[in-house]
């Protein structure tokens, strides 16, 4: 084997593939050409199509990612867990209405739905006066209305002249029921369209009050610790075929709660309890005065 | 014309006249050395015209190399055997061969003991005994080291012994 006999072979084999020289030269010179002016110079369309897919694939993902992460709900971000009831919403647990004037005890709130309590009213876009809506279901909205007046600093009304944090007085209302138009309506009324029922929280500060309510509807009792060392009864129904009680009972510390629903007969009737001296429950045991300290009216409608 | 004839033409004409003395003399050996690395036609055409592409690009200095014809030849093999191998996968992907070796290729092959050898040993071989270069040298126009060159040769020893003998001893 030597350099001139494979030199010679290739040549042969060369002509035999491609005896044009002109036009190779022209194909030559024409790839030249195309790169010089820049067209030849990207990557081979599968190249850049890798490239390009590769890219789209990367920000695809990066932006899906981005928006899932903006749109997702935070901790304080409110979910919505049922109808819209125009009301303001805190987190289970949360004692809004302690420091507010004009606002009722602290109300513990069943988990699992949100809670709408007077104070909150100020923050809250109320809806026009009107009885609360007797929709929903348990552990859906809940309403704890505002002091009667002259039991709290701040009694209020109509959402219009909601108390205010800074104690704004507002008109009085009168605690007494009326046909035409129930006393102290709920400062917040469900949507009409709302087909949840709506559960109404009472609290010591609402005693003296009417509330019209709708079948269905759900209203809770919770009466907090007395500051001395009297405790509350459980509350109790006057009209069981009207309100009936679901659920009671008197903690040790003092305070009772109860919750009651409204099987649907229309009437009236009232939600009391008392606060009897420790001595009541003691060895020997004294009589406790024969009183009612807490009596809110419920009118179904 | 000659390389020794390009090359004269280069320093006394233009450098298009000497790219065109140096495509005249070496273009059908580039492509006879392509289709005798890979055995495919088409690639072989494709690849030489791809080198001197490149050398046309770039002839101001590949110009005034001592051959410019092994920088072409060294460029359009190993283009080939990127296609060929680029090739080989797609072929074992759909399970045809869709390359048919050409019959003087295949006499070049029987004749210089080149059929079952791997492309880039038959590049090696070739441009090994092409002209005579050293291993230092093809291993340069390949863009392999030396030991590559060496275990290529090696092999196409053992398996050829009688035909790489000879040319192991220059």
């Amino acid at each position: 084997m030597s350099g001139p006999d494979l030199d010679r072979d290739l040549e042969a084999i060369g002509r035999r593939l491609s005896p044009r020289l002109g036009p190779a030269h022209d194909a030559v010179v024409g790839r030249a050409t195309a790169w010089a002016a820049g067209r030849a110079r990207w990557p081979r369309p599968g190249r850049l199509g890798g490239a390009v897919a590769t890219l789209a694939v990367t920000v695809g993902f990066g932006t899906l990612l981005a928006v899932g992460v903006a749109t997702r709900p935070g901790p304080d971000t409110p979910v919505d867990r049922g109808p819209s009831v125009a009301m303001a919403t805190t987190t289970p647990g949360t004692p809004a209405s302690s420091d507010v004037p004009g606002a009722g005890e602290a109300t513990p709130v069943p988990v699992g739905g949100p809670v709408a309590t007077a104070p909150a009213a100020t923050t809250a876009a109320p809806t026009p006066p009107g009885p609360a809506a007797a929709t929903g279901s348990p552990g859906g909205p809940v309403l704890t209305l505002p002091a009667p007046p002259g039991q709290a600093p701040q009694p209020t009304a109509a959402p219009s002249t909601a108390a205010t944090p800074g104690g704004t007085p507002v008109p009085d209302q009168t605690p007494e029921p009326s046909p035409a138009a129930p006393t102290a309506p709920p400062r917040f009324a469900a949507d009409a369209t709302a087909p949840a029922r709506t559960r109404v929280v009472l609290s010591e500060r609402d005693s003296g009050r009417t509330i019209t309510v709708h079948p269905g509807d759900v209203v809770e009792v919770d009466l907090s610790s007395p500051q001395d060392t009297s405790r509350w009864t459980v509350p109790s129904s006057t009209d069981q075929t009207v309100v009936r009680p679901s659920s009671g009972s008197a903690s040790s510390d003092g305070s009772a709660r109860a919750v009651f629903t409204t099987p649907g007969k229309s009437g009236s009737a009232d939600l009391q309890a008392s606060r009897v001296p420790a001595c009541a429950t003691a060895t020997p045991r004294c009589l406790p005065p024969q009183r009612i300290d807490f009596r809110v009216t419920i009118v179904v409608a | 014309m000659s390389i020794t004839a390009a090359v004269a033409g280069m320093s006394s004409g233009t450098a298009e006249a000497t790219f065109e003395a140096v495509f005249a003399d070496a273009y059908h050996r580039v492509v006879g050395l392509v289709a005798a690395i890979t055995g495919d036609q088409g690639l072989a055409e494709d690849a030489a015209q791809e080198g001197f592409a490149r050398a046309y690009q770039r002839w101001s200095r590949v110009g005034r190399l001592d051959r410019p014809d092994l920088w072409v030849a060294r460029v359009a093999s190993r283009i080939a055997i990127d296609q060929w191998r680029r090739r080989r996968r797609e072929t074992a992907l759909d399970g045809t061969d869709r390359v048919t070796i050409p019959d003087d290729v295949q006499r070049l092959w029987v004749r210089w003991q080149l059929e079952r050898l791997s492309p880039m040993q038959r590049a090696t071989i070739l441009l090994h005994c092409w002209e005579g270069r050293p291993v230092a040298e093809v291993a340069t126009l390949l863009g392999r080291s030396q030991a590559t060159v060496r275990t290529h040769l090696l092999m196409g020893r053992r398996r050829f012994r009688g035909f790489v003998r000879e040319e192991e001893s220059r």
